[in-house]
Protein backbone atom coordinates (compact mmCIF):
# COMPACT_ATOMS: atom_id res chain seq x y z
CA UNK A 1 0.00 0.00 0.00
CA UNK A 2 1.70 3.50 -1.32
CA UNK A 3 0.46 6.30 0.52
CA UNK A 4 3.34 8.54 -0.37
CA UNK A 5 1.38 11.86 -2.38
CA UNK A 6 5.06 12.44 -3.65
CA UNK A 7 3.62 16.21 -3.03
CA UNK A 8 5.66 18.65 -5.74
CA UNK A 9 7.58 21.82 -4.30
CA UNK A 10 6.85 24.69 -5.59
CA UNK A 11 10.64 25.36 -5.02
CA UNK A 12 12.70 27.05 -2.74
CA UNK A 13 11.95 31.14 -2.81
CA UNK A 14 8.41 30.02 -1.71
CA UNK A 15 9.84 28.15 1.06
CA UNK A 16 12.76 30.69 1.45
CA UNK A 17 9.93 33.58 1.76
CA UNK A 18 7.72 31.80 4.34
CA UNK A 19 10.90 31.48 6.62
CA UNK A 20 11.74 34.74 6.72
CA UNK A 21 7.82 35.59 7.03
CA UNK A 22 8.10 33.14 9.85
CA UNK A 23 11.18 34.83 11.43
CA UNK A 24 9.71 37.85 11.53
CA UNK A 25 6.85 36.48 13.57
CA UNK A 26 8.52 35.22 16.09
CA UNK A 27 6.80 32.54 18.12
CA UNK A 28 3.52 34.64 18.72
CA UNK A 29 0.35 33.14 17.77
CA UNK A 30 -1.16 34.82 15.07
CA UNK A 31 -5.22 34.16 14.84
CA UNK A 32 -6.52 33.99 11.66
CA UNK A 33 -8.02 37.15 11.74
CA UNK A 34 -7.35 38.27 7.94
CA UNK A 35 -6.47 36.88 4.77
CA UNK A 36 -7.57 33.20 4.10
CA UNK A 37 -6.53 32.00 7.32
CA UNK A 38 -9.53 31.15 9.78
CA UNK A 39 -9.23 29.40 13.52
CA UNK A 40 -12.31 27.77 14.91
CA UNK A 41 -11.91 29.96 18.50
CA UNK A 42 -13.96 26.54 20.29
CA UNK A 43 -11.65 24.06 18.83
CA UNK A 44 -8.42 25.41 19.92
CA UNK A 45 -6.71 23.99 22.71
CA UNK A 46 -5.68 25.89 25.52
CA UNK A 47 -1.80 25.92 26.67
CA UNK A 48 -3.42 26.62 29.98
CA UNK A 49 -5.37 23.96 30.39
CA UNK A 50 -7.12 23.53 34.06
CA UNK A 51 -6.12 20.05 35.09
CA UNK A 52 -6.65 18.18 38.24
CA UNK A 53 -3.75 17.95 40.95
CA UNK A 54 -2.61 14.90 40.29
CA UNK A 55 -2.38 15.34 36.47
CA UNK A 56 1.23 14.99 35.08
CA UNK A 57 3.93 17.11 36.44
CA UNK A 58 4.40 19.99 34.32
CA UNK A 59 0.91 19.51 32.63
CA UNK A 60 0.62 22.77 31.15
CA UNK A 61 3.72 22.53 29.02
CA UNK A 62 2.63 20.46 25.83
CA UNK A 63 3.87 19.75 22.76
CA UNK A 64 1.32 21.40 20.76
CA UNK A 65 2.62 23.43 17.24
CA UNK A 66 1.20 26.13 15.39
CA UNK A 67 0.71 26.01 11.44
CA UNK A 68 2.41 29.32 9.61
CA UNK A 69 0.74 30.29 6.45
CA UNK A 70 1.02 33.68 4.50
CA UNK A 71 -1.76 34.91 7.05
CA UNK A 72 -0.72 33.85 10.23
CA UNK A 73 -0.61 31.59 12.37
CA UNK A 74 -3.05 29.39 13.75
CA UNK A 75 -2.74 26.63 17.03
CA UNK A 76 -3.41 22.94 16.33
CA UNK A 77 -5.32 20.23 17.95
CA UNK A 78 -3.15 18.58 19.66
CA UNK A 79 -3.71 14.78 20.37
CA UNK A 80 -1.41 12.28 21.63
CA UNK A 81 1.26 13.34 23.22
CA UNK A 82 4.21 12.29 25.63
CA UNK A 83 6.41 15.07 27.53
CA UNK A 84 8.64 14.65 30.30
CA UNK A 85 7.63 11.01 31.31
CA UNK A 86 3.88 11.80 30.94
CA UNK A 87 1.73 11.76 28.30
CA UNK A 88 -1.93 11.20 26.84
CA UNK A 89 -3.11 8.87 24.23
CA UNK A 90 -5.76 9.78 21.43
CA UNK A 91 -7.25 8.60 18.22
CA UNK A 92 -6.84 10.59 14.97
CA UNK A 93 -9.41 13.90 15.38
CA UNK A 94 -11.64 14.12 12.78
CA UNK A 95 -11.76 17.61 10.15
CA UNK A 96 -14.52 18.81 11.77
CA UNK A 97 -13.66 19.34 15.38
CA UNK A 98 -9.66 20.66 14.48
CA UNK A 99 -8.88 24.20 14.06
CA UNK A 100 -9.67 24.98 10.26
CA UNK A 101 -7.15 26.97 7.96
CA UNK A 102 -7.53 27.58 4.08
CA UNK A 103 -4.39 28.20 2.29
CA UNK A 104 -3.45 28.42 -1.82
CA UNK A 105 -2.58 25.68 -3.92
CA UNK A 106 1.05 27.06 -4.36
CA UNK A 107 0.90 27.73 -0.62
CA UNK A 108 3.92 26.06 1.62
CA UNK A 109 3.33 25.74 5.10
CA UNK A 110 5.54 26.04 8.24
CA UNK A 111 5.15 24.06 11.26
CA UNK A 112 6.46 25.34 14.75
CA UNK A 113 5.75 24.71 18.29
CA UNK A 114 3.62 27.33 20.07
CA UNK A 115 6.00 27.46 22.97
CA UNK A 116 9.07 28.54 20.83
CA UNK A 117 10.80 24.70 21.37
CA UNK A 118 13.51 24.22 18.96
CA UNK A 119 12.14 21.41 16.61
CA UNK A 120 13.94 17.97 16.69
CA UNK A 121 12.19 16.10 14.10
CA UNK A 122 9.01 16.22 12.37
CA UNK A 123 6.60 13.46 10.59
CA UNK A 124 3.49 15.13 8.70
CA UNK A 125 0.65 13.28 7.00
CA UNK A 126 -2.44 13.88 5.42
CA UNK A 127 -5.49 11.99 4.92
CA UNK A 128 -8.71 13.25 3.24
CA UNK A 129 -11.24 14.85 5.09
CA UNK A 130 -13.96 12.23 4.82
CA UNK A 131 -11.24 9.60 6.24
CA UNK A 132 -12.74 9.92 10.22
CA UNK A 133 -9.98 7.86 11.54
CA UNK A 134 -6.83 8.29 9.97
CA UNK A 135 -6.87 5.08 8.04
CA UNK A 136 -5.24 6.30 4.93
CA UNK A 137 -2.71 8.75 5.62
CA UNK A 138 -0.43 10.31 2.95
CA UNK A 139 3.24 11.35 3.46
CA UNK A 140 3.53 15.30 3.02
CA UNK A 141 7.01 16.24 1.50
CA UNK A 142 9.13 18.13 4.15
CA UNK A 143 11.07 21.41 3.07
CA UNK A 144 13.39 23.39 4.91
CA UNK A 145 14.38 23.89 8.19
CA UNK A 146 14.97 27.12 9.36
CA UNK A 147 18.42 28.23 10.95
CA UNK A 148 17.35 28.51 14.04
CA UNK A 149 15.68 24.94 14.08
CA UNK A 150 12.44 27.15 15.30
CA UNK A 151 10.56 25.75 12.10
CA UNK A 152 9.94 23.52 9.02
CA UNK A 153 8.32 24.08 5.93
CA UNK A 154 6.19 21.38 4.80
CA UNK A 155 3.63 20.92 1.22
CA UNK A 156 2.24 22.72 -0.57
CA UNK A 157 -0.63 20.32 -0.71
CA UNK A 158 -2.94 19.48 -3.18
CA UNK A 159 -6.12 20.89 -3.71
CA UNK A 160 -8.74 19.38 -1.43
CA UNK A 161 -10.15 19.42 1.69
CA UNK A 162 -7.68 17.71 4.18
CA UNK A 163 -6.47 16.94 7.88
CA UNK A 164 -2.84 17.34 8.64
CA UNK A 165 -1.34 15.65 11.15
CA UNK A 166 2.14 16.56 12.40
CA UNK A 167 3.76 14.68 15.07
CA UNK A 168 6.53 17.24 16.17
CA UNK A 169 9.70 15.91 18.11
CA UNK A 170 11.44 18.48 20.50
CA UNK A 171 15.27 19.06 20.03
CA UNK A 172 15.91 18.54 23.81
CA UNK A 173 14.18 15.58 23.89
CA UNK A 174 11.99 16.10 26.61
CA UNK A 175 8.39 15.05 24.11
CA UNK A 176 6.56 14.87 21.14
CA UNK A 177 2.64 15.58 20.14
CA UNK A 178 0.77 15.17 17.10
CA UNK A 179 -0.77 18.32 16.27
CA UNK A 180 -3.95 18.29 14.11
CA UNK A 181 -5.59 20.81 11.52
CA UNK A 182 -8.38 20.75 8.91
CA UNK A 183 -6.41 22.19 6.08
CA UNK A 184 -8.77 23.16 2.57
CA UNK A 185 -6.50 23.76 -0.40
CA UNK A 186 -8.22 26.18 -3.17
CA UNK B 1 16.89 24.96 -27.34
CA UNK B 2 13.91 27.20 -25.23
CA UNK B 3 12.73 24.14 -24.59
CA UNK B 4 15.72 22.57 -23.55
CA UNK B 5 16.57 25.45 -21.24
CA UNK B 6 13.72 25.41 -19.27
CA UNK B 7 13.73 21.37 -19.12
CA UNK B 8 17.51 22.22 -17.33
CA UNK B 9 16.12 25.03 -15.02
CA UNK B 10 13.28 22.64 -14.03
CA UNK B 11 15.48 20.15 -13.63
CA UNK B 12 17.50 21.79 -11.51
CA UNK B 13 15.43 23.35 -9.61
CA UNK B 14 13.55 20.18 -8.80
CA UNK B 15 16.84 18.47 -8.13
CA UNK B 16 17.43 21.14 -5.72
CA UNK B 17 14.24 21.10 -3.96
CA UNK B 18 14.80 17.61 -3.80
CA UNK B 19 18.05 18.03 -1.79
CA UNK B 20 16.27 20.17 0.27
CA UNK B 21 13.58 17.74 1.03
CA UNK B 22 16.26 15.17 1.97
CA UNK B 23 18.70 17.83 4.31
CA UNK B 24 15.63 18.64 6.21
CA UNK B 25 13.68 15.38 5.96
CA UNK B 26 12.83 13.42 8.70
CA UNK B 27 15.67 11.38 10.84
CA UNK B 28 13.19 9.17 12.75
CA UNK B 29 12.63 5.77 11.48
CA UNK B 30 11.12 2.39 11.96
CA UNK B 31 12.74 0.99 15.17
CA UNK B 32 12.86 0.16 18.73
CA UNK B 33 10.48 2.26 20.29
CA UNK B 34 11.90 5.55 21.57
CA UNK B 35 12.37 6.56 25.24
CA UNK B 36 9.29 8.31 27.17
CA UNK B 37 11.91 9.56 29.69
CA UNK B 38 12.68 9.54 33.42
CA UNK B 39 14.25 6.56 35.48
CA UNK B 40 13.85 3.34 34.97
CA UNK B 41 12.32 0.48 36.98
CA UNK B 42 14.91 -1.76 38.71
CA UNK B 43 14.76 -4.97 36.89
CA UNK B 44 12.09 -7.33 37.10
CA UNK B 45 10.86 -5.00 39.54
CA UNK B 46 7.18 -6.05 41.35
CA UNK B 47 5.26 -2.71 40.83
CA UNK B 48 1.82 -3.00 42.42
CA UNK B 49 -1.27 -0.29 42.23
CA UNK B 50 -4.33 0.30 43.24
CA UNK B 51 -7.72 2.02 42.38
CA UNK B 52 -7.54 5.93 42.79
CA UNK B 53 -9.80 6.81 45.82
CA UNK B 54 -13.08 7.32 44.38
CA UNK B 55 -12.45 6.21 40.79
CA UNK B 56 -12.50 3.13 40.68
CA UNK B 57 -13.28 1.38 37.47
CA UNK B 58 -16.40 -0.57 36.86
CA UNK B 59 -15.70 -4.85 36.89
CA UNK B 60 -15.59 -4.73 33.15
CA UNK B 61 -12.85 -2.09 32.87
CA UNK B 62 -10.90 -3.11 35.90
CA UNK B 63 -10.67 -6.81 34.23
CA UNK B 64 -9.23 -5.17 31.39
CA UNK B 65 -6.51 -3.49 33.12
CA UNK B 66 -5.81 -6.33 35.42
CA UNK B 67 -5.76 -8.26 32.11
CA UNK B 68 -3.13 -5.59 30.75
CA UNK B 69 -1.11 -5.71 33.40
CA UNK B 70 -0.47 -9.27 33.00
CA UNK B 71 0.02 -9.32 29.87
CA UNK B 72 2.62 -6.57 30.72
CA UNK B 73 4.25 -8.82 32.55
CA UNK B 74 4.04 -11.91 30.36
CA UNK B 75 5.23 -10.64 26.97
CA UNK B 76 8.06 -8.29 28.37
CA UNK B 77 10.68 -10.73 27.35
CA UNK B 78 13.15 -9.08 29.24
CA UNK B 79 13.68 -7.65 33.20
CA UNK B 80 11.16 -4.90 32.57
CA UNK B 81 9.18 -3.89 35.61
CA UNK B 82 6.00 -6.69 36.31
CA UNK B 83 2.54 -5.02 37.27
CA UNK B 84 -0.35 -6.18 39.72
CA UNK B 85 -3.04 -4.80 41.55
CA UNK B 86 -3.40 -4.84 45.65
CA UNK B 87 -6.03 -3.77 47.55
CA UNK B 88 -4.34 -1.27 49.18
CA UNK B 89 -0.98 0.51 50.32
CA UNK B 90 0.03 0.74 47.27
CA UNK B 91 1.96 4.12 45.49
CA UNK B 92 0.58 4.03 42.31
CA UNK B 93 -2.88 5.19 41.30
CA UNK B 94 -5.17 3.82 38.76
CA UNK B 95 -8.20 6.06 37.78
CA UNK B 96 -11.20 6.15 35.97
CA UNK B 97 -13.46 8.50 34.78
CA UNK B 98 -13.14 12.53 36.09
CA UNK B 99 -10.81 14.17 36.60
CA UNK B 100 -8.07 12.57 34.33
CA UNK B 101 -4.84 13.87 33.91
CA UNK B 102 -5.33 13.68 29.80
CA UNK B 103 -5.70 15.65 27.64
CA UNK B 104 -8.80 17.08 25.83
CA UNK B 105 -8.94 14.80 23.35
CA UNK B 106 -6.95 12.08 25.20
CA UNK B 107 -8.80 8.31 26.08
CA UNK B 108 -6.05 7.73 28.36
CA UNK B 109 -2.78 8.91 29.90
CA UNK B 110 -0.44 7.68 31.87
CA UNK B 111 2.43 9.62 34.30
CA UNK B 112 5.75 7.82 35.10
CA UNK B 113 7.75 10.90 36.50
CA UNK B 114 7.45 9.24 39.90
CA UNK B 115 9.56 5.83 38.85
CA UNK B 116 10.83 3.93 40.26
CA UNK B 117 8.59 4.43 43.26
CA UNK B 118 5.01 5.51 41.78
CA UNK B 119 3.15 6.04 38.52
CA UNK B 120 -0.59 6.99 38.00
CA UNK B 121 -2.75 5.87 35.00
CA UNK B 122 -6.01 7.67 34.20
CA UNK B 123 -8.43 6.29 31.34
CA UNK B 124 -11.91 7.94 30.68
CA UNK B 125 -15.50 7.06 31.17
CA UNK B 126 -17.26 4.94 28.79
CA UNK B 127 -19.54 7.56 27.28
CA UNK B 128 -17.04 10.37 27.77
CA UNK B 129 -18.05 13.15 24.79
CA UNK B 130 -15.55 14.25 22.93
CA UNK B 131 -15.42 16.83 20.00
CA UNK B 132 -15.08 13.92 17.88
CA UNK B 133 -17.96 11.59 19.39
CA UNK B 134 -18.69 9.60 22.56
CA UNK B 135 -16.12 7.11 24.12
CA UNK B 136 -17.14 3.35 23.45
CA UNK B 137 -14.68 0.92 25.03
CA UNK B 138 -16.04 -2.59 23.39
CA UNK B 139 -15.69 -4.50 27.00
CA UNK B 140 -18.42 -2.18 28.13
CA UNK B 141 -20.66 -2.72 25.61
CA UNK B 142 -23.42 -4.50 25.92
CA UNK B 143 -23.11 -6.15 22.02
CA UNK B 144 -19.30 -5.46 20.70
CA UNK B 145 -19.85 -2.71 18.04
CA UNK B 146 -17.30 -1.42 15.55
CA UNK B 147 -15.23 1.75 16.44
CA UNK B 148 -14.99 0.60 19.78
CA UNK B 149 -11.62 0.96 21.97
CA UNK B 150 -10.03 -2.45 23.14
CA UNK B 151 -9.57 -1.45 26.87
CA UNK B 152 -7.31 -4.31 27.30
CA UNK B 153 -4.96 -3.62 24.40
CA UNK B 154 -5.38 0.78 25.50
CA UNK B 155 -4.49 -0.47 29.21
CA UNK B 156 -1.15 -2.30 27.86
CA UNK B 157 -0.19 0.59 25.71
CA UNK B 158 -0.04 2.75 28.57
CA UNK B 159 1.45 0.13 31.10
CA UNK B 160 4.39 0.26 28.17
CA UNK B 161 4.53 3.81 28.60
CA UNK B 162 5.32 3.15 32.61
CA UNK B 163 7.94 0.99 31.64
CA UNK B 164 9.07 4.11 29.89
CA UNK B 165 8.36 3.11 25.92
CA UNK B 166 7.50 6.33 24.30
CA UNK B 167 5.02 5.79 20.83
CA UNK B 168 6.53 3.62 18.14
CA UNK B 169 7.54 5.52 14.92
CA UNK B 170 6.14 3.93 12.26
CA UNK B 171 7.43 4.11 8.78
CA UNK B 172 5.46 6.48 6.88
CA UNK B 173 2.68 4.04 5.62
CA UNK B 174 1.90 2.78 8.81
CA UNK B 175 2.87 -1.05 7.28
CA UNK B 176 4.89 -1.17 10.39
CA UNK B 177 2.00 -0.63 12.95
CA UNK B 178 1.35 -3.79 14.19
CA UNK B 179 4.91 -3.93 15.38
CA UNK B 180 4.28 -2.13 18.35
CA UNK B 181 1.39 -1.76 20.43
CA UNK B 182 2.85 1.55 22.08
CA UNK B 183 1.42 3.43 19.28
CA UNK B 184 0.50 7.27 18.72
CA UNK B 185 -2.71 6.87 17.99
CA UNK B 186 -5.33 4.09 19.09
CA UNK B 187 -6.92 2.51 16.41
CA UNK B 188 -10.72 1.00 17.02
CA UNK B 189 -12.18 -2.12 16.26
CA UNK B 190 -11.98 -3.23 13.27
CA UNK B 191 -9.07 -1.68 12.62
CA UNK B 192 -5.34 -3.49 12.03
CA UNK B 193 -4.24 -2.87 15.58
CA UNK B 194 -7.21 -2.76 17.62
CA UNK B 195 -7.26 -5.74 19.61
CA UNK B 196 -3.25 -5.96 20.67
CA UNK B 197 -2.75 -8.28 24.22
CA UNK B 198 0.90 -8.82 24.06
CA UNK B 199 4.17 -6.43 23.44
CA UNK B 200 4.92 -6.87 19.56
CA UNK B 201 8.86 -6.56 18.99
CA UNK B 202 9.49 -2.80 18.48
CA UNK B 203 7.81 -2.61 22.47
CA UNK B 204 9.90 -5.39 23.07
CA UNK B 205 13.38 -3.79 21.61
CA UNK B 206 13.02 -0.94 23.90
CA UNK B 207 12.46 -3.11 26.71
CA UNK B 208 15.55 -5.63 26.21
CA UNK B 209 17.48 -2.31 25.48
CA UNK B 210 17.34 -0.89 28.75
CA UNK B 211 15.86 -3.64 31.37
CA UNK B 212 18.31 -6.64 29.37
CA UNK B 213 16.74 -10.29 28.28
CA UNK B 214 15.82 -12.42 30.81
CA UNK B 215 18.71 -15.26 30.13
CA UNK B 216 21.65 -15.73 28.47
CA UNK B 217 20.04 -17.89 25.91
CA UNK B 218 16.73 -15.88 25.34
CA UNK B 219 16.19 -14.37 21.63
CA UNK B 220 16.48 -10.78 20.99
CA UNK B 221 13.52 -9.07 19.49
CA UNK B 222 13.14 -8.78 15.98
CA UNK B 223 12.85 -5.70 15.92
CA UNK B 224 16.71 -5.25 16.82
CA UNK B 225 20.18 -5.61 15.40
CA UNK B 226 22.48 -6.19 18.05
CA UNK B 227 26.00 -6.63 16.78
CA UNK B 228 27.47 -9.69 18.30
CA UNK B 229 31.67 -10.88 18.46
CA UNK B 230 32.31 -14.12 18.54
CA UNK B 231 36.04 -15.29 19.31
CA UNK B 232 37.99 -18.70 19.40
CA UNK B 233 40.72 -20.17 21.16
CA UNK B 234 42.35 -23.64 21.26
CA UNK B 235 43.80 -25.87 23.42
CA UNK B 236 47.13 -26.23 21.20
CA UNK B 237 48.12 -24.53 17.97
CA UNK B 238 51.00 -27.13 17.31
CA UNK B 239 49.82 -30.96 17.40
CA UNK B 240 50.48 -34.05 16.32
CA UNK B 241 48.58 -36.54 14.14
CA UNK B 242 46.51 -38.44 16.38
CA UNK B 243 46.21 -35.52 19.27
CA UNK B 244 43.07 -33.63 19.55
CA UNK B 245 42.55 -30.08 20.32
CA UNK B 246 39.41 -28.48 22.08
CA UNK B 247 38.06 -24.74 20.45
CA UNK B 248 36.29 -22.85 22.28
CA UNK B 249 34.36 -20.46 20.87
CA UNK B 250 32.46 -17.44 23.00
CA UNK B 251 29.46 -15.70 21.90
CA UNK B 252 28.45 -12.28 23.15
CA UNK B 253 27.10 -8.82 22.17
CA UNK B 254 29.57 -6.34 21.64
CA UNK B 255 30.56 -3.18 23.84
CA UNK B 256 29.21 -0.74 21.56
CA UNK B 257 26.92 1.41 24.10
CA UNK B 258 24.03 1.74 21.33
CA UNK B 259 23.35 -1.85 22.97
CA UNK B 260 22.52 -0.52 26.63
CA UNK B 261 21.86 -3.15 28.94
CA UNK B 262 22.71 -5.10 26.33
CA UNK B 263 26.25 -4.83 26.20
CA UNK B 264 28.55 -7.77 25.97
CA UNK B 265 25.87 -9.75 26.97
CA UNK B 266 27.31 -13.34 26.46
CA UNK B 267 24.38 -15.57 23.81
CA UNK B 268 23.67 -18.70 24.69
CA UNK B 269 21.69 -21.04 23.02
CA UNK B 270 22.95 -20.36 19.51
CA UNK B 271 24.11 -22.08 16.34
CA UNK B 272 27.86 -21.60 16.34
CA UNK B 273 29.64 -23.81 13.37
CA UNK B 274 33.34 -24.61 13.66
CA UNK B 275 34.70 -24.06 10.18
CA UNK B 276 38.36 -24.76 8.62
CA UNK B 277 40.11 -24.61 5.65
CA UNK B 278 43.63 -25.33 3.89
CA UNK B 279 46.11 -22.15 4.56
CA UNK B 280 45.91 -19.54 1.84
CA UNK B 281 42.55 -21.27 0.47
CA UNK B 282 39.68 -19.44 0.54
CA UNK B 283 37.19 -21.93 1.02
CA UNK B 284 35.89 -22.69 4.14
CA UNK B 285 34.26 -25.98 5.18
CA UNK B 286 31.81 -27.06 8.01
CA UNK B 287 33.20 -29.22 10.68
CA UNK B 288 30.52 -29.39 12.91
CA UNK B 289 28.38 -27.43 15.64
CA UNK B 290 29.83 -26.70 18.49
CA UNK B 291 28.15 -27.25 21.68
CA UNK B 292 27.29 -25.08 24.40
CA UNK B 293 29.68 -25.69 26.91
CA UNK B 294 27.44 -26.43 29.91
CA UNK B 295 28.80 -24.07 32.85
CA UNK B 296 29.37 -20.95 31.37
CA UNK B 297 26.91 -18.33 29.33
CA UNK B 298 28.06 -17.86 25.71
CA UNK B 299 30.63 -20.59 25.50
CA UNK B 300 30.79 -23.23 22.56
CA UNK B 301 33.13 -26.00 22.35
CA UNK B 302 34.09 -28.87 19.67
CA UNK B 303 37.16 -31.08 19.80
CA UNK B 304 38.54 -32.69 17.41
CA UNK B 305 41.54 -34.61 15.94
CA UNK B 306 42.89 -33.05 13.07
CA UNK B 307 45.27 -34.49 10.59
CA UNK B 308 46.58 -31.48 9.08
CA UNK B 309 47.40 -27.87 9.25
CA UNK B 310 44.85 -25.65 9.19
CA UNK B 311 43.22 -22.52 9.85
CA UNK B 312 40.07 -22.36 12.07
CA UNK B 313 37.35 -19.83 12.81
CA UNK B 314 33.90 -19.75 15.15
CA UNK B 315 30.68 -18.85 12.53
CA UNK B 316 27.71 -17.33 14.63
CA UNK B 317 24.46 -17.25 11.58
CA UNK B 318 21.39 -15.98 14.02
CA UNK B 319 18.01 -17.83 13.65
CA UNK B 320 14.92 -15.85 11.48
CA UNK B 321 13.67 -13.77 14.14
CA UNK B 322 16.55 -13.58 16.21
CA UNK B 323 17.85 -9.83 16.50
CA UNK B 324 21.09 -10.17 16.58
CA UNK B 325 23.41 -10.08 13.63
CA UNK B 326 25.80 -12.81 12.27
CA UNK B 327 29.69 -12.65 13.47
CA UNK B 328 32.57 -14.44 12.51
CA UNK B 329 35.80 -15.21 14.87
CA UNK B 330 39.44 -14.51 13.93
CA UNK B 331 41.44 -16.95 12.22
CA UNK B 332 43.43 -19.78 14.25
CA UNK B 333 46.30 -21.89 12.88
CA UNK B 334 46.66 -25.55 14.22
CA UNK B 335 49.77 -27.35 12.74
CA UNK B 336 49.88 -30.79 12.36
CA UNK B 337 52.85 -32.69 12.61
CA UNK B 338 53.71 -36.69 11.70
CA UNK B 339 51.33 -37.41 9.42
CA UNK B 340 49.21 -35.72 6.75
CA UNK B 341 47.10 -36.67 3.98
CA UNK B 342 45.34 -40.16 2.96
CA UNK B 343 45.14 -42.19 5.44
CA UNK B 344 45.65 -40.42 8.68
CA UNK B 345 42.72 -40.03 11.28
CA UNK B 346 40.41 -37.44 10.60
CA UNK B 347 37.40 -37.36 13.11
CA UNK B 348 35.37 -35.23 15.51
CA UNK B 349 36.28 -36.65 18.87
CA UNK B 350 33.30 -34.63 20.77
Amino acid sequence: MTRDLNLAFAGPIVGLTLLALVGLMGCTSVPGAEGTVRATPTDVPSLATVMPTDAPSDSALRPVAELVTAHGAVLGALGTYEMDGAGSDAPWLPFRTIPAVEVGAADTLAIRFADGATIGDISPVVAKADDTSGAHPQAVSLGSRAADGLSVTVGPLPPGQWVLEARVFRADGRGDGLTYWAVTVR
Amino acid sequence: MTTHLRSNVYRSVLLGTLLIAVAAGSTIAHGPDPLLGGQLWAQDQAVTYQWRSNQAPPAWMASAIDKAAADASLTRASRAATFARVASGSASTIAYGEPTGCSSAGIACADRSGAPSSFKMWFRAQNYVFDWGALRWCEGLATIANGCFDAETIALDEFGHIEDLGHHVNNSTNSDYLNAVVQALSRTRPDAGWFAHAFAPCDVARLQLEYDRQSAGARFSSCLAIATTTTLGASSTSVRVGDTVKFTATLKTTSASANRALTSDPISSRSVVLQRRVAGSTTWTSIGAMAPSGTTEGTYVLTVSPTSTYEWLASFVPATGDGALKSLSGVIKVTVSGCSGIGCPSQVVE
